[in-house]
């Protein structure tokens, strides 16, 4: 039994390093759309395709902490449309302005949002689908009232701001660079700090956080101020990115970050995933993206894809793990540890008790 | 809980009344007969989609493509009849396309036991891409001899749509409260562990409730083109948050176990009186969706309070609340390999 024991099945390392397979996967887009589309290997299009996995990746980053506490954000989309347009107003209406304070103002905006979420979700105990999805229309209105109709043309916003989109550090895009330290930061956090580690364990096992002492409304609280805070950095991003901005801006974007994070590994059901996982998937749905496009195929099939994606993504974390608990169970004696793992995610909602 | 259910019961008739005193002094039309019987008008395919979904919530559930479900039924149902078919069958075969989404959706979520939130949120994508696809350019025109019979008025003044409502509100009342599927509804939502150790069909519930809300979301894809005379691939895109609104407000628990589909009508008014008001007072749609949103927030934030408040009354300590609420689904490590479920 004990040579049995060692002998690790490549199953197995699919999904303990379940960012394994979203490497694999993205590798193989790369091969299939260089191959299929003329400009895909371009360096215009690589840098383009960076700084727009930028701005999703930092948006993911902050969202992934909210999915791992048993939670959902799908307000991040107004969010950033909202934020974007404010940066914009306030460039394009005070040139003079610094623009780390119109940074600031944007950080602060989404932080705004998030404290309400966060109120809402931890204090009052609100399930976080219906109060998100609130804020997700709420946001947008009140984008719309204050846009008045009107929009940000990128000719009114100061160079020195759009030059951060287009400026490059050795060839890559700053706003990349900026993304990477974010998920950088948040992964060794994720990874190493005990605060994290019991944001885990909310998320795995509510009430035996709070058994065990957790702090659990302040914790989840805090992850809905981080992820309205990062929305509000991927807006200030996204205005720098595309100039111009109206109420329509960020659209949907939601849809594109939830694809990122759980195709990422982030469990929807709460308790495992990690920042790079969440970037990693953002740089997936961004390829494909790009590649759609340059395929010319209707970019309604890349949102299906989408769709198609966080369906099989989940379906492969439930079926998958769960076999693999199966097999496992055979092999040897099983320990906590390993049936912590195993646990399949059941039939519920990502909530919050 | 039923102390609960008479309690929010109460909160939506004070809606009401509110919304209704908002809307009046709105316009003076408000209380013409024939406006008041055509408040529900312009809302009933969110009337349809909130009886449809909750069937599922009370089990535990959610489905979230309910309006991409909605959106591929009106596309359909418009481009084969452009393309020759008889309006009745184009719309037959959009219902049964609605339907076999819904069983779809069911089928994933029971059999590969995967989160329904997940499952659905990826179908809102998928099926709403479906929808642009299927139907990529403008709005279709729905011919009259289809919006004739939808948008038809009794009497002069009653509309078709408000006896088929109500219909449809006393078939989901006799279903959900008076046969067992209902019965079993509630105890899937309320306590899955219980509902599997006593032999229930809970998968066999779950598809049938998945089914029904696709079905359901059929249903108010037809009345949406029939009522506004075109599809479009993005019908109805915006209107989940007021679906939702419509199921929550009317006091069904979203972790699953509670709520009466008597509320669901209640709020049901609510919300149509509050539309209709907010289209008197020329509210552009997303503005619409910000009250609606406040409102829904509002509602359950008083509930909250209300409930915390009693708790606080009866000594009742955090522990003793969380174990009687916490979803069934965090079963223990016995749970562990055991996906078979009963059915």
């Amino acid at each position: 039994m004990s040579s049995r024991a060692t002998r690790v099945s490549p199953l197995e390392v699919l999904v303990r390093y379940r960012e394994s397979v979203v490497v694999i996967f993205i590798v193989m887009l790369v091969v299939f759309f260089s191959i299929s589309a003329s400009n895909f290997f371009s360096i215009t299009d690589w840098q383009d395709i960076l700084s727009d996995t930028a701005i999703v990746a930092v948006v993911a980053a902050g969202e992934t902490f909210v999915v791992i506490t048993r939670n959902i954000d799908i307000s991040v989309g107004s969010a950033v449309g909202f934020t974007a347009y404010l940066t914009a107003r306030t460039l394009a209406s005070h040139p003079g302005v610094p623009i780390t304070l119109v940074a600031l103002l944007a950080l602060g905006i989404g932080l705004a949002i998030g404290l309400v979420n966060g109120f809402l979700v931890a204090v009052l105990q609100i399930p976080s689908i219906i109060v998100t999805l609130a804020m997700l229309g709420i946001v947008r209105g009140l984008d719309v009232l204050v846009t008045n109709g009107q929009s940000v043309e990128s000719f009114q916003l100061p160079h020195s701001f759009l030059n951060l989109a287009g400026d490059y550090v050795s060839g890559i895009p700053l706003l990349f660079v900026v993304a990477f330290a974010v998920v950088v930061l948040c992964s060794i956090f994720l990874r190493y700090t005990r605060w994290a580690r019991e944001l885990y364990l909310i998320g795995s096992n509510p009430p035996a956080a709070r058994v065990a002492g957790v702090p659990v409304t302040s914790r989840i609280f805090i992850a809905f101020a981080l992820s309205g805070t990062f929305a509000g950095l991927g807006g200030f991003m996204f205005a720098a990115q595309y100039g111009s901005v109206d109420s329509t801006a960020a659209t949907g974007f939601e849809f594109v970050v939830v694809t990122a994070v759980i195709v990422g590994g982030v469990k929807l059901f709460g308790g495992a995933g990690t920042a790079i996982g969440a970037a990693l998937g953002a740089l997936l749905v961004v390829i494909v993206q790009d590649g759609f496009i340059l395929l010319k195929v209707s970019e309604f099939w890349e949102q299906f894809l989408d769709g198609v994606a966080i369906v099989a993504a989940v379906t492969f974390d439930a079926v998958v793990v769960r076999k693999l608990g199966d097999s496992l169970r055979k092999r040897r004696p099983v320990s906590g540890a390993q049936l912590a793992d195993a646990v399949p995610g059941t039939t519920g909602m990502a909530g919050q008790p | 809980m039923r102390r609960i259910v008479v309690r929010w019961e109460a909160v939506l008739f004070l809606l009401i009344v509110i919304s209704t005193l908002w809307s009046a002094q709105l316009s003076s039309d408000f209380f013409t007969l024939s406006n008041v019987l055509d408040l529900s008008s312009p809302v009933i395919y969110i009337g349809v989609l909130a009886l449809g979904l909750t069937p599922l919530i009370i089990a535990g559930d959610i489905d979230i493509s309910v309006t991409s479900i909605l959106a591929v039924t009106a596309v359909t149902c418009a481009q084969l009849w452009q393309h020759g078919w008889s309006i009745w069958l184009a719309a037959l075969v959009s219902l049964v396309f609605a339907t076999v989404l819904g069983l779809i959706n069911g089928l994933i979520i029971t059999v590969l036991d995967v989160p329904s939130l997940a499952v659905t949120l990826g179908a809102l994508g998928a099926y709403a891409a479906i929808a642009y696809v299927i139907l990529p350019g403008s709005a279709i025109s729905m011919p009259a001899a289809f919006t004739n019979v939808v948008d038809a008025y009794w009497f002069n003044n009653l509309p078709v749509t408000l006896p088929f409502l109500l219909l449809c509100i006393a078939a989901f009342a006799v279903l959900v409260h008076w046969t067992s599927f209902g019965r079993y509804l509630y105890i899937i939502g309320s306590n899955i562990e219980s509902a599997r150790y006593t032999g229930l069909p809970i998968r066999r519930t779950k598809i049938v409730a998945f089914t029904l809300s696709g079905f359901m979301a059929g249903v108010g894809g037809l009345l949406y083109i029939g009522y506004f005379g075109s599809a479009r691939a993005d019908a109805a895109s915006l209107d989940l948050l007021t679906v939702v609104t419509v199921v929550v407000l009317g006091g069904i628990n979203v972790y699953g176990g509670a709520g009466t589909i008597a509320g669901v009508a209640l709020s049901f008014v609510v919300v149509a009186v509050l539309e209709n008001g907010m289209q008197l007072a020329n509210i552009t749609a997303p503005v619409q969706a910000l009250i609606i949103g406040c409102l829904l927030i509002l509602a359950l934030a008083a509930g909250r309070l209300m409930r915390r408040l009693g708790d606080r009354a009866r000594h009742r300590t955090r522990q003793q609340v969380d174990s009687a609420t916490i979803p069934a689904a965090q079963a223990p490590v016995s749970e562990v390999g055991s996906g078979q479920e009963g059915g």
